[in-house]
Formats: structure tokens, C-alpha cells, sequence
């Protein structure tokens, strides 16, 4: 018998909530589900999760926006996106976010529940907050009473960033979380990207800052 | 005209071209102009030059004229009057007074002297470019007599052949300046072209955001760079919109697709369901399916469409991807024989899409299957055979109508019809039976060429 999982749903379309949460309680998991990229950050941020379903079209954000910022808020769980389109492209940008995993709509059922096994197995990775909070709907950080505005791109690179404390995250995968793949960005523009995300940091008095690891990425550090 | 074949007609173009021809006319031009205006002053001076040896020679004679009339009548006092080349002959052209030069240089001095002693009237004789002489009858103190002169047309033609030269010179000079002007003010006129054509050259495609920005459209260059940015700018938009629509309608029509798929899924995993139902399960599952796979070519179509993928599908190509597709099928033997110079005007993905619903149904069909194709003028023929058992003539004739294909869902075979079509092609069944194999053969007819 497959061991019971707390599932998080954010899915937009009743019909396919609906019967994903049938699907999954029938399986005999703990489903908390949220119809929004708002509903998620809010149900999905502070709980214990052991993997995420998430759809990539929200109607009020990017569904791969939203993972960014619960990983962010320290959630962990592995994440399997769902899609309506299904290019490598897709595909790619889905992974660079913070894929675990991804199906096309219409997916299997049964195929569904056997990955989220597989994911769930694999979720060894303990929570850590970083304090900073992404909002994945206005494309902005906080920390406290302090909000800035950011560029969506600004947002997915740090979001690659600090969802990884400590970890040294790659130029390469930086550059895949902001840009579209295949897009061709030079040195200098990620770094003049970098610097501006350092500035907006310091606006929010964030308690981490990102440093460059020469010839090979990024990490953030805890702010002393 | 599609944008991507104008810009690469533009990459074809000999660079330069139009400078070259700009600098050819500009020359051509001047250098007409230069010949008119040598011939025109050659013609004016030669005129003018004309008229001096006619003014000289008659002041000249009027001059001797006043001369003898003042003198006496005794003829030996005329001679101081005339100078040398003056000749005065008597009414019956006995030389009065003055003599003829002697000159070796023109021995026809003398003759042409001696045709004009008798005169009667007033006339010119020119010695080829040498001399003008001047007969002018003259009547002193009641005898008539003949008077001739002659004039050195050296100095004339010395002067006429400097000033020749001279514009010939000028104009070759005029030609040589227009035509570097011309280079100049091409290359510096042009240059934004340029600067477009290699700016354009990096672009793919897929570049929807890229722009020429030649600036504030001070020149007509310019102006047009602007014009094409603007024309850019609605195409772009237009892509944009067609893979706004693309997206929103598979999103629109897979989630309803997806409740469905799930819903029958989540009633298959009931332990307690009968038989028959079940089945029925099964067969939305299968719908599902199918009309999954119909939204997914649809999209690749659309998206083939505008991504301007017009590289097209090699015969390597294809033989990859039916070798691939029989593997995933993992049945019966399949042989795969076609040209590698083969390229089918079609991208790879929409080929792949036409040519899978004829080999999953081959293999289905039969132990063996051979895929070969032939080139006849611009048409890409790919011939897919079976050793099955062959298609029955009732189902032969309606087996591209959806719903009617021998096995499987049907809806294959109508598909692949319709991508076919969609690329200027077709799919037709060539023998229900004693084809190549034996078996059916089918046909993908499609653009294409040998490269």
C-alpha cells in the first residue's frame, strides 16, 4: 500500500479541481486545494507538503511565478506542473522555475498518482525560510512593512536565486529562469540585472543578499 | 510575400550591385556629356577660326586694294604694294606684280595660285589644312586684273587641336570625378542599407522583437527602415496573436478534455464497476485519447505555420522518425529505403504527422512494411507498403472519412489526409491489395525536391 501524501492543488478549471481532489482522496491522500495563484500562497506557504500539483495558466499569475514564491516562503515540496501546451520550451521554462515534474493536460490518472509517489519519495529536503516574501501576483518582494516593485524577469531570476539558500545557483540557470529558452543574454546583462536586484534587497532591508561565485553563479547569503 | 523569403532574396543579392550600377550611369552619363562638349567646342572653334582666316585674307586684300589705288597707273610702282603670298594678275592671268614662294613643303601652292589667276568673281580655295587663299577681281585705273592671297592655316589649327586636347582632357578629368562623387555619395547614402542587410542576416525567424532603429527618419533610408520597423512591429503583432489564440485554444479545449479523461480514469479505478461498463470507460478513455493527439497535430500545424520552418524534412530525417515510430510500436519488420538527397518542402514535425497514421497502420497490418519514395517533377512521393492482408473494397472507398479506418480509432488516416493537404499534399491509397508487398501500399504526396 502506497503511503498516504499531503498533496497541495492549484488548479483554476472546477471541473479538472474537482476531480483531481476526488481522484487523490479516492487514492486516499490529504488534498488542500486553492483555484488561484493568491489562494495558494496563502493555503500552500505555511503548511507541510509532501508535493505540489500546480497549473501553469492561473488566471491571476503564472503558475510557475506562484512556485517560485512558495519555495521562496520556504515550502519544499516537489512540485508536478500541469500544462496545457507541452512544448520543449514549456517544458524547459517549467523546469528552470522549480519543475519537479510535468504532465500534459489531458494526463492520466492513474499516471498522475504513480509520479506523485515517485516525487514524494524523492522529497528529502527540508524547509528553510529565507524571510523574504515573493508575491508571485504583483511581481514584487517583502520583507516587514517593506514592498518593491520588481520586472517579471527581475522576479524569476532572483526567485532562482534565493529558493536555494545556500546552494551556489548556476549563471546558466539563472539566465533559464528569466528568459525564454534559447534566448541569448550576455554577461553584462545578467550582471546589471544582478546589481539592480541587489539595490531592491537593500530597499526591502532584506535579511539576505546575493553574491557572485566567480566563473560559475550566484548564491544568497544571510545578510550580517 | 512571406517576410522571411524577401529577406533571404536580399541575403542572395550581389552586395554592391546597386552602387555599381549607380557608379556605372553616373560615368556613362558624364562621359556622353564630356564627348558633347569636346565636339561642341571643337565645332565652335573650328568656326570661329574659319571667320578669322576670312576677315584676315579680305583686310588684307582691302588693304592692297586702297593701296594700288593711290599709287600710279605705271604697273612697277603695284609691286611694293603687295607683300609676300600676294599675287597680282592681269585681266588675261599674266602675274603683274608679287610672286608665288617657293615652298617644297607645298608644291601645290604654285597650282592653286595658278587655277584662281583669271577669277571672276570673289572666292576662297582651302589647300587641304595648309593654306586659304583669296581671289578678289580688281580693276585699277581702268585695267582689270585678278589679285591673290594666301594665308598660313597653322597657327589656326595649332590653336584649334591645344584647345581639343584640352577639353579632352577636362573631360576625362569630369568623368573621373563624377564617377568618384557618385562611389562616395552611394556609400554614404547606402550605408544604412547595409547596415539593415547585416542586421537582418542575424535575425531568425523567431526574433518577433528585433527592429532596424536607423533613427529619426532624416533621409529616405531612413524613412523606409522606419516604415519596415512598423511593418515588423505588425507582424509580430500578428504571430503574437496567433499564438495567443493557438494557446488559449488548447487550453480551452483540454480542460474540458481533462475532467473528462479523469473522471472516466477515477470511474475505471472503482473495483466494483460491471463489465459493460467498464468498456464504455475504456471507450471515452480512447476518445479522449484520440482527440488529444487530432488538438496536438492541429497545433504543431498551426505553430509549423507561423514559425516559417520552411528548412523542410530530409530524407535522413524522416527515415529517423519512422524508425523511431516503429520502435515505439514494437512490431513487425520495417524497411526503410529512402533517397538522402531527398528534402520534402514540408517541416519535419507536419511530415512526421502525415506519414505516422499510414506506417502505424502498416505495421498493424503486416509481418513486413517497406517505406520508399521517388522524386518526380517537385513532387515528393513516399510509398508505404505492407505485406497484410489488404484493404476490402467497401471500406476502400471511404477509408480517409473519420471513423473509418481498419483499425484503431480512424480518425489516422483522415488526419493525416488533412495535415497532407494542409502542406500542399495529399494521401491516397494506391493498391488495396498486390502491392509491393503483396499487401496495401499508400501514398504521401508532397512538395519536394533532391538537393
Amino acid at each position: 500500500m502506497d503511503p498516504v501524501l499531503r498533496i497541495g492543488v492549484c488548479e483554476d478549471d472546477p471541473g479538472i479541481r474537482k476531480v483531481l481532489v476526488r481522484g487523490l482522496r479516492s487514492a486516499g491522500h490529504d488534498v488542500t486545494a486553492a483555484q488561484d495563484g493568491r489562494e495558494a500562497v496563502a493555503l500552500l506557504g505555511g503548511v507541510a507538503l509532501d508535493a505540489i500539483i500546480m497549473d501553469v495558466g492561473l488566471p491571476d499569475a503564472d503558475g510557475r511565478d506562484v512556485v517560485q514564491a512558495l519555495q521562496a516562503g520556504g515550502q519544499r515540496a516537489p512540485v508536478l506542473f500541469l500544462t496545457a501546451l507541452g512544448t520543449v520550451e514549456d517544458r524547459l521554462s517549467g523546469f528552470a522555475a522549480g519543475a519537479d515534474d510535468y504532465l500534459v493536460k489531458p494526463f492520466d490518472l492513474r499516471e498522475l498518482l504513480a509520479r506523485l509517489q515517485v516525487l514524494a519519495r524523492r522529497h528529502d529536503r527540508a524547509p528553510v525560510a529565507t524571510g523574504l516574501q515573493l508575491d508571485p501576483l504583483a511581481h514584487a518582494i517583502r520583507h516587514g512593512e517593506r514592498q518593491v516593485a520588481l520586472t517579471p524577469t527581475e522576479y524569476r531570476m532572483l526567485a532562482a536565486i534565493v529558493t536555494r539558500p545556500g546552494e551556489v545557483v548556476r549563471r546558466a540557470a539563472v539566465v533559464a529562469a528569466g528568459w525564454p529558452d534559447g534566448a541569448i543574454v550576455s554577461e553584462n546583462t545578467v550582471d546589471s540585472f544582478l546589481r539592480r536586484l541587489r539595490v531592491k534587497l537593500e530597499q526591502v532591508d532584506a535579511p539576505l543578499t546575493i553574491e557572485t561565485v566567480r566563473g560559475v553563479g550566484f548564491t544568497a547569503k544571510e545578510r550580517r | 510575400m512571406n517576410p522571411t523569403h524577401l529577406l533571404e532574396r536580399a541575403r542572395r543579392a550581389a552586395p554592391g550591385a546597386l552602387r555599381r550600377r549607380l557608379i556605372a550611369a553616373t560615368g556613362l552619363a558624364s562621359a556622353v556629356a564630356a564627348v558633347v562638349l569636346v565636339v561642341t567646342t571643337h565645332l565652335v572653334l573650328d568656326r570661329a577660326g574659319d571667320a578669322t582666316v576670312r576677315r584676315v585674307l579680305a583686310e588684307r586684300a582691302d588693304a592692297i586694294v586702297a593701296t594700288l589705288a593711290r599709287t600710279s597707273d605705271d604697273a612697277d610702282d603695284a609691286a611694293p604694294a603687295v607683300g609676300p603670298y600676294d599675287v597680282l594678275y592681269d585681266d588675261r592671268g599674266r602675274r603683274v606684280a608679287g610672286a608665288v614662294p617657293e615652298s617644297f613643303r607645298f608644291p601645290g601652292l604654285a597650282d592653286a595660285f595658278a587655277r584662281l589667276d583669271r577669277a571672276r568673281s570673289e572666292r576662297y580655295l582651302d589647300i587641304g589644312e595648309t593654306y586659304r587663299l583669296l581671289a578678289r577681281p580688281v580693276e585699277v585705273e581702268g585695267r582689270r586684273g585678278v589679285l591673290v592671297l594666301a594665308e598660313s592655316l597653322a597657327v589656326y589649327e595649332g590653336d584649334e587641336d591645344a584647345a581639343l586636347w584640352l577639353s579632352i582632357v577636362t573631360g576625362t578629368l569630369l568623368v573621373a570625378l563624377s564617377m568618384t562623387v557618385a562611389a562616395w555619395i552611394s556609400r554614404r547614402a547606402l550605408a544604412p542599407v547595409q547596415e539593415m542587410a547585416s542586421t537582418a542576416r542575424e535575425w531568425s525567424e523567431r526574433d518577433l522583437e528585433r527592429r532596424f532603429d536607423l533613427g529619426a527618419p532624416t533621409d529616405e533610408i531612413r524613412a523606409l527602415g522606419q516604415v519596415l520597423d512598423e511593418l515588423l512591429e505588425k507582424v509580430a503583432a500578428a504571430i503574437r496573436a496567433e499564438q495567443r489564440l493557438t494557446a488559449e485554444m488548447a487550453h480551452e479545449l483540454r480542460s474540458p478534455l481533462t475532467t473528462i479523461r479523469a473522471t472516466a480514469d477515477l470511474m475505471a479505478l472503482h473495483p466494483d464497476l460491471d463489465e459493460q461498463l467498464r468498456e464504455d470507460v475504456a471507450d471515452i478513455v480512447a476518445a479522449c485519447t484520440t482527440m488529444s493527439t487530432t488538438i496536438t497535430v492541429l497545433l504543431e500545424l498551426a505553430r509549423a505555420g507561423h514559425t516559417g520552418d520552411r528548412d523542410g524534412c530530409t530524407g535522413a530525417q524522416l527515415a529517423e522518425d519512422v524508425r523511431a515510430l516503429a520502435a515505439a510500436r514494437d512490431g513487425g519488420r520495417l524497411d526503410v529505403d529512402l533517397p538522402p538527397r531527398l528534402v520534402i518542402a514540408a517541416p519535419r514535425v507536419v511530415v512526421l504527422r502525415a506519414i505516422g497514421p499510414l506506417v502505424d497502420n502498416a505495421l498493424r497490418a503486416g509481418e513486413r512494411v517497406q517505406v520508399t519514395a521517388a522524386v518526380r517533377s517537385g513532387r515528393a512521393v513516399v510509398t508505404v507498403a505492407d505485406d497484410g492482408p489488404g484493404v476490402d473494397d467497401e471500406v476502400a472507398d471511404r477509408i480517409f472519412e473519420p471513423g473509418a479506418g481498419t483499425t484503431g480509432s480512424g480518425l489516422g488516416l483522415a488526419l493525416a489526409r488533412r495535415v497532407a493537404h494542409a502542406c500542399g499534399g495529399d494521401v491516397d491509397l494506391v493498391r488495396a491489395r498486390g502491392g509491393p508487398l503483396g499487401g496495401a501500399s499508400f501514398a504521401l504526396d508532397l512538395p519536394g525536391h533532391l538537393s
